[in-house]
């Protein structure tokens, strides 16, 4: 009964060492440039003031296969916001805010933005401030979705932006398959240890009951030791 | 508990005869990759419904690796059962003091049922990682899909059963069986363009009776707000085909049973 269990569990073991193997062959395939998807603009913020990015690939929805490569650089600090919704949708909700408080729809307050972040938090998929002026992101949706691009500016100064975007193709976010890899294949190597162990313990038992009986032979007995030792080796490679 | 372990006895031989190691390993290795490579979202839109995508999605998975489970399938059964019979295995099988149907049970759940669990776990796990939010909202679009889709591997994979309990011959069954496979696939396509000609939907309705793929597919083709579709079912009408398929294959398996456990001579 317990060779049963050793063996099961390190046949499962196995598969889980498998898949981690394809996993990790799937994580080291790198996101490739969608052709004709570059973007690249330069922008000037002023202090307390955002900006909604227009790329025309961003009125098309994303998918868990396409994702959003951006690069940006700025003369300072300044946070950019990916939101999983439709650019139209963050419009929508500024022009109806701004007639709201009699606001001219020029002005693109920063607090404007803070309030629409506030009242929609789960929209937000990932946003990071420009460190040393220079931010690179690469983010692959778990949905088909829309997503808006905004560049926000809280400090004092202006802020000269360069940044450019394009869509990634993947297979899989690398991310996304080397997170269950990390436990599936240790898990895997745990379980197969005692199956090895078994496998190696009647390897040996049966190359000692093979060896004996070649050595008992009377017409083996003038070959020399290696001769046994070649004989048992390949016996035990075809086994 | 006396009766048990006669029959974990002959579940781990068969399990050690359909596979073999690396079988196992790299069935797995490549239900997971495949499973990656050939998904497909097609062109998305925000207007359409996220279950048809959920929809696409599974069933784009549908293609090859369903075709290597099938294969996977009829294999198990001509060299698991086949060659039992052939070789006279089953003699001694039989001398177990176990009923026959038992035998033939632990005979099945290594060919079909683990071989349905890895094909199964590995989709599963595959979709999962790529879309979550997709899976867990729809997962019932999954699940649905793949009962639909899998009806046709099973059906024919229960025909090959039957086949090689009464020819004693697991190759012959099994190339009957994978000749089955390929004529059920080219005539679902090929209904879809009699209806057309016909103007009529009996055929499509009678053929998707035993593959529901084509009631499922139509069902969800139909969420699309432009499409064409010749025929719209409802999701009632599609689980019922669904369940029709599912009895033919409960039909098929009830007779390989009773010949092996009352027609069979070894």
């Amino acid at each position: 009964m317990k060779r049963r269990w050793i063996i099961l569990l390190g046949r499962i073991g196995t598969v889980f060492v498998a898949m981690g193997f394809a996993l990790i062959l799937l994580s080291l395939i790198p996101p490739v440039k969608d052709q004709g998807t570059d973007f690249i603009e330069m922008i000037n913020l002023q202090p307390q003031t955002f900006s909604i990015a227009d790329p025309f690939f961003l009125s098309y929805p994303l998918d868990p296969q396409h994702g959003l490569s951006v690069n940006a650089r700025a003369n300072h600090t300044v946070k950019l916001y990916l939101l999983s919704v439709g650019r139209t949708y963050v419009e929508e909700w500024i022009v109806r805010r701004l007639s709201d408080t009699q606001q001219s729809v020029s002005t693109l307050n920063a607090s404007l933005l803070e309030e629409f972040l506030k009242s929609h938090q789960s929209l937000v998929a990932w946003q990071e401030d420009t460190m040393n002026g220079k931010v690179e992101v690469q983010y692959v949706p778990t949905k088909i979705v829309n997503m808006t691009l905004i560049f926000s500016n809280w400090s004092v100064q202006n802020a000269h932006i360069n940044y450019s975007i394009h869509l990634l193709r993947v297979i899989v976010s690398s991310e996304r398959a080397l997170n269950p890899a990390k436990f599936l294949v240790p898990l895997g190597i745990a379980l197969t240890l005692p199956w090895l162990n078994f496998l190696m313990k009647r390897r040996r038992t049966y190359l000692r009951i093979f060896r004996s009986q070649i050595i008992q032979r009377p017409q083996m007995k003038t070959y020399d030791r290696k001769k046994v030792n070649l004989i048992v080796v390949s016996a035990a490679l075809v086994y | 508990m006396g009766k048990c372990k006669p029959f974990l006895e002959i579940l781990s031989s068969s399990l050690h005869g359909d596979y073999k190691f690396p079988i196992l390993e790299f069935l797995a290795f490549l239900f997971l990759l495949s499973s990656f490579v050939f998904t497909s979202f097609g062109f998305s839109s925000t207007e359409i419904s996220e279950e048809y995508f959920v929809y696409r999605m599974a069933s784009s998975l549908t293609g090859l690796p369903l075709f290597i489970f099938a294969m996977l399938l009829f294999k198990n059964i001509a060299s698991g059962i086949g060659n039992d019979l052939e070789k006279d295995t089953m003699q001694t099988l039989l001398a177990y003091p176990l009923k026959r149907r038992s035998i033939l049970t632990a005979k099945l759940i290594s060919a079909f049922a683990v071989a349905t669990l890895l094909f199964l776990g590995m989709q599963f796990s595959a979709l999962y990682l790529l879309a979550p939010d997709m899976v867990t909202l729809h997962l019932q679009v999954v699940l649905l899909t793949y009962v639909a889709y899998m009806s046709l591997p099973l059906l024919v994979a229960s025909i090959t059963l039957l086949l090689t309990l009464i020819f004693k011959k697991g190759t012959l069954a099994s190339v009957i069986g994978i000749m089955l496979f390929f004529l059920f696939s080219t005539l679902s396509s090929l209904m879809s363009l009699v209806a057309y000609a016909t103007d009529s939907l009996l055929p499509l309705q009678l053929f998707s009776l035993l593959v529901p793929n084509i009631a499922i597919d139509s069902y969800y083709s139909s969420l699309q707000p432009m499409a064409n579709i010749f025929w719209r079912p409802s999701i009632f009408e599609a689980l019922l085909y669904c369940g029709a398929g599912y009895c033919f294959i409960a039909v098929i398996l009830s007779l390989s049973y009773f010949y092996f456990s009352r027609r069979l001579n070894t």
